[in-house]
């Protein structure tokens, strides 16, 4: 049996992944807060079916799952989703993909070091907040749109790269560039 | 006549994933690019960890790190009710103008006056003994330190269906550049403090996720409406991701048992 505090010390410990993954089945980073936030509450509430520590990564992952297809089935109107048998497949191939996703996220933190500080700032900028558009920062900037749009292109082809040769030097065959 | 070179599919996805995050994608939009992955298993992959990518930067940018407040985002209020779990964070154009030396003195004036007014006249932290009242200066320091802007997490409590917290709520306020915070909560249930108290607990990136900070304890009247508690820790939060109420005996625990944990709140 898991107890409230190793609820709370495996959710923090897995929230990086989790947050990926709701990101990949709403398609929009404030969606997926909300998703993780309200996913969050009901594994609690259901924490007596979590019987064994290692099982929680995909007993999350099933609640955000069957959450994300709630939401899509009462917003059946949004005309930004996949259809349910692709969201399904997409995030069964995600669960499988769970030890190269960590990988991923510790290889980014690295690249992110290795861009220039004016590509830092922009990507910092960019991200921030789930909602920043890049129309955003052209205001924000007085910067051409088109612009910022190339820089941003460039900056995740590099973190890409760079993620890709970190993945490919600890064993990963199958990485985000290749 | 030349044809035209197809679009690289990388290219393909960038602009899809611009146009979704600024609500600007049709659902044609979806429809081509579920049908351009569903033929190709590795632009599906590549699009699993381009997806995996953006959530990771949100995370890593979107939780601590001072950004000056676009012109189109305003800050939004809070509203127990309506905000419901979303998490607001507020990063308001002022934030701009703490970027100067002036800035890090009038900080430094606001850390040393609010230092001042969380310890009690004895030495010890507030946080650590149980609030006798709820004076109307901490609701409005409170709400000093919500307006403030620069890097403060605005975080909705959630109750686990624990009875103490059936009819909970509240939210908690904390700035990692002002190292202050308040929590407030209402309808959390009275507490015998002779029996048990309140403890909150926070967790923070930087100190790995095994450990949780002790928040302080604190005691809930039955007749208590509405209690706001500033926030005092021995320990640098950096990057609060969860806080969480216990709880336990009286005076408080080294380490949460975890035996009842009303209230969490988690931080994007």
């Amino acid at each position: 049996m898991v107890s409230e505090h190793q609820f709370l010390r495996l959710f923090a410990e897995h929230k990086p992944h989790l947050r990926a993954f709701a990101h990949s089945l709403t398609l929009q980073a404030g969606e997926a807060d909300d998703l993780l936030q309200d996913s969050c509450v009901q594994m609690w509430q259901k924490l007596g079916q979590l019987k064994v520590e290692g099982d929680f990564r995909a007993w999350a992952c099933s609640f955000l799952r069957f959450n994300a297809m709630n939401r899509r089935r009462k917003n059946s109107r949004s005309p930004v989703s996949f259809s349910s048998e692709f969201v399904d497949q997409l995030a069964a191939e995600n669960e499988a993909e769970a030890d190269l996703a960590d990988a991923e996220r510790t290889a980014l933190q690295g690249c992110l070091e290795e861009l220039t500080p004016m590509q830092q700032g922009l990507v910092r900028q960019y991200y921030a907040k789930a909602e920043v558009t890049i129309a955003d920062l052209s205001k924000e900037l007085q910067r051409p749109a088109a612009g910022l749009y190339k820089i941003l292109q460039r900056v995740r082809e590099a973190l890409r790269t760079c993620i890709g040769a970190r993945l490919r030097k600890e064993g990963f065959s199958h990485s985000i560039t290749n | 006549m030349k044809t035209p070179e197809p679009a690289d599919p990388e290219s393909v996805l960038d602009e899809m994933l611009e146009r979704l995050q600024s609500g600007d994608a049709t659902a044609d939009d979806a429809a081509e690019l579920e049908a351009l992955l569903k033929a190709d298993s590795d632009l599906r992959r590549r699009f699993r960890s381009r997806m995996r990518m953006e959530a990771h930067l949100f995370s890593i940018f979107g939780a601590d790190q001072p950004a000056p407040m676009l012109a189109s985002r305003e800050t939004t209020p809070a509203n127990s009710s309506a905000a419901g779990s979303r998490i607001i964070r507020m990063r308001p154009r002022e934030m701009i103008a703490w970027l100067g030396a002036a800035a890090c003195l009038a900080l430094a004036v606001f850390m040393w006056s609010t230092r001042e007014r969380n310890v009690a006249p004895d030495g010890t932290s507030l946080a650590h003994r149980p609030p006798a009242a709820v004076p109307l200066t901490v609701a409005q320091e409170r709400e000093q330190l919500l307006a403030s802007g620069g890097d403060v997490l605005h975080i909705q409590f959630k109750g686990g269906g624990n009875a103490v917290a059936a009819r909970a709520d509240g939210d908690i306020v904390w700035s990692s550049e002002k190292q202050s915070g308040y929590l407030r909560l209402h309808g959390l249930a009275g507490n015998d403090p002779s029996r048990s108290q309140y403890q909150l607990w926070i967790v923070d990136a930087g100190m790995g996720t095994n450990v949780f900070i002790n928040g302080g304890v604190f005691d809930v009247k039955k007749e208590t409406g509405e209690l706001i508690l500033p926030i005092v820790v021995e320990n640098f939060i950096r990057e609060p991701i969860l806080f969480a109420i216990s709880v336990e005996r009286p005076g408080g625990v080294v380490n949460p048992t975890g035996d009842h944990v009303p209230l969490v709140a988690l931080a994007p």
